[in-house]
């Protein structure tokens, strides 16, 4: 009888557990899964490290080196990133992912470099996998207190144009500081949207950037560190850059 | 009931009798308040036992063919563990073609050897016993040395909770070894504390009191864009950039450098920037060793720079041979330099031979 009374409660265990309620369903997600991609094209040519493009000027430049920061990037209150950190030669760390709720992002306002509160704190006191971190900005910090490197561009120009293709001409543009700290607005962000992921890209244009507003006479003004005495150049490489951020088709 | 007592009997005594594995204690290395944080594999965390097992291994020459050559034979902790000489001697006098690299702060760098072909330390580690030209010892012959010692099969268990030792398990004990090998209480340590307005301990602070107005004048020298130019590659705590650079020391190639690694024409030429620091301790200098003194290696970046296809666009100055410093600016440069030695580091008890 007792035998019984244990098979019976068993059953009974084993039936409450099958009868169990069913959760509640979620609610359906409106969040996207937002995609941006940064990458920098050299007019309408995407640049890849090493290849030759032809300059306005009829000289041939060949760039290896293509680093910038951008701040702060969102929209009406909304953050998408707090820092994000473009490299040419590292194509798969250029996207960066962010969910967030259908229509967050329809325009997008960011900053050229490093806030200047970021900009002098201790670059290894970030994590290690933040993008101010000593071992991520490498030597996109200078190492001293002035902070970062906001803009970067190293390249070798052939600036003759003979047959020989002889890129001895070395550039080397290395503009941050404080005061070069720049917004810009990209409007209309034309995400592309597949089932729950948007995506865009935002390019750098390297060839508006040495041209427009103000044009960059890269064989004569070949390099600066953001140093005295070399305020025109990075001014109007600061500036210049505001207008060289655009939103791929 | 008998029954019952039996089984329980046997069962305990089974447990008793599974024997218990071995828990390594952590080991939590001491990371200079400026550096970053380390970054430690997940699958190699570090332990007192696999640094204790690794410290050993570094010195055991039973890893070389005929036991005359341990890791320590060319990474002497007196040179921070580099080797005086160009090329370091393997076994039976064989020459390699590259200086032996300094061994410090490891655990920050991206990439090893001057060509960065290996891509982390373990996988670094597992290349000199096979070489020719260094320990020429087969990882068969090597493991079984190991497991036939009478002390490294319960080091091993100890480390790794087996006996079955794998090169694997020797280039992981080995890693965790010299990731302990930390550099960073230099007086350049504090200048660059006191630059980056980085609070100082009072044994910086003591140091502090002993930084010369010429050792300052020479970091501004080194910083300075019209002076060495230095900084470019040679920056921060690490005094060192990830990078590979061809730093203008030849025209024409015989070690292809990075370009053997990647294939890329862009790359000839190209060797991993090193660290500075302790540099007064690791000469010969350059990737083949061909400087001997710290004055030779300032006169290369002073009027010796060789323009080619592929050199750094940082070499501003390449172009006039380099950056043409005086007698008294080479004199300051190399008074700064000599503030990267680590007196500590050099003679730390806990990365000598056990």
């Amino acid at each position: 009888m007792n035998k019984l009374k244990v098979y019976l409660g068993l059953v009974l265990i084993v039936l409450l557990g099958a009868c169990e309620k069913e959760p509640d369903p979620s609610p359906v997600s409106s969040n996207l899964q937002y995609e941006l991609t940064l990458s920098s094209v050299y007019g309408d040519q995407a640049i890849h490290p090493d290849s030759l493009y032809h300059t306005a000027e009829g000289y041939l430049i060949r760039f290896t080196d293509i680093r910038f920061y951008l701040s702060n990037m969102g929209s009406g209150g909304q953050s998408f990133a707090e820092v994000m950190l473009y490299d040419l030669q590292m194509p798969s760390a250029n996207t960066y992912l962010k969910s967030a709720a259908n229509n967050a992002f329809v325009s997008f306002q960011t900053f050229l470099g490093v806030d200047s509160t970021n900009n002098h704190l201790d670059p290894a006191a970030f994590p290690n996998n933040h993008p101010l971190n000593l071992l991520q900005a490498n030597d996109m910090h200078w190492g001293w207190n002035p902070g970062y490197i906001f803009v970067r561009l190293e390249a070798r120009v052939d600036t003759i144009p003979d047959a020989q293709i002889n890129t001895d001409h070395l550039l080397s543009y290395h503009v941050g500081r404080d005061d070069l700290y720049k917004s810009i607005d990209l409007n209309n962000v034309p995400w592309k949207i597949n089932g729950s992921k948007a995506s865009v890209q935002i390019q750098f244009d390297v060839k508006q950037w040495l041209s427009a507003p103000e044009m960059v006479d890269i064989r004569n003004e070949s390099s600066t560190h953001t140093a005295a005495g070399e305020e025109n150049l990075f001014q109007k490489l600061a500036n210049n850059f505001t207008s060289s951020l655009r939103l791929a088709p | 009931m008998k029954k019952h007592l039996l089984f329980a009997g046997i069962f305990s005594i089974s447990i008793g009798c599974i024997k218990k594995q071995p828990e390594p204690t952590p080991y939590v290395p001491e990371v200079p308040s400026h550096f970053p944080a380390m970054n430690i594999p997940a699958d190699n965390p570090m332990t007192v036992e696999g640094v204790a097992l690794g410290r050993k291994l570094f010195y055991e020459p039973l890893l070389s063919l005929n036991n005359s050559i341990a890791c320590a034979s060319c990474h002497q902790q007196s040179k921070a563990f580099s080797d005086p000489d160009q090329y370091s001697k393997g076994v039976g006098g064989t020459l390699g073609n590259r200086n032996s690299s300094a061994l410090m702060n490891l655990a920050w760098q991206q990439t090893y050897f001057w060509d960065g072909r290996a891509v982390s330390l373990e996988e670094q580690i597992l290349e000199p016993v096979p070489n020719p030209v260094e320990m020429h010892q087969s990882w068969p012959k090597t493991i079984q040395k190991l497991k036939e010692h009478n002390e490294y099969p319960k080091a091993f268990y100890e480390a790794f909770g087996t006996v079955d030792i794998t090169k694997e398990l020797v280039a992981k004990a080995i890693a965790q070894f010299l990731r302990t090998l930390i550099s960073g209480q230099s007086k350049y340590d504090v200048m660059y504390k006191i630059e980056n307005l980085l609070s100082l301990n009072n044994a910086e602070k003591a140091l502090a009191q002993q930084i010369t107005p010429e050792e300052w004048s020479g970091y501004d020298l080194f910083k300075s864009l019209s002076g060495g130019d230095c900084f470019h590659c040679h920056n921060g705590p690490l005094m060192q950039v990830h990078k590979y650079s061809n730093n203008g020391l030849d025209v024409i190639f015989s070690d292809q450098g990075r370009a053997a690694v990647t294939g890329n024409s862009a790359d000839i030429g190209k060797f991993r920037v090193p660290s500075l620091r302790n540099i007064a301790f690791t000469a010969p200098y350059m990737h083949d060793g061909r400087f001997a003194t710290l004055e030779e290696v300032i006169e290369h970046y002073s009027s010796g720079v060789k323009v080619s296809e592929s050199i750094d666009p940082l070499m501003e100055f390449a172009h006039q041979g380099g950056v043409q410093l005086d007698a008294n600016q080479k004199l300051l440069l190399k008074k700064f330099l000599l503030t990267l030695s680590d007196e500590v580091f050099i003679t730390n008890p806990q990365f000598s031979k056990p």
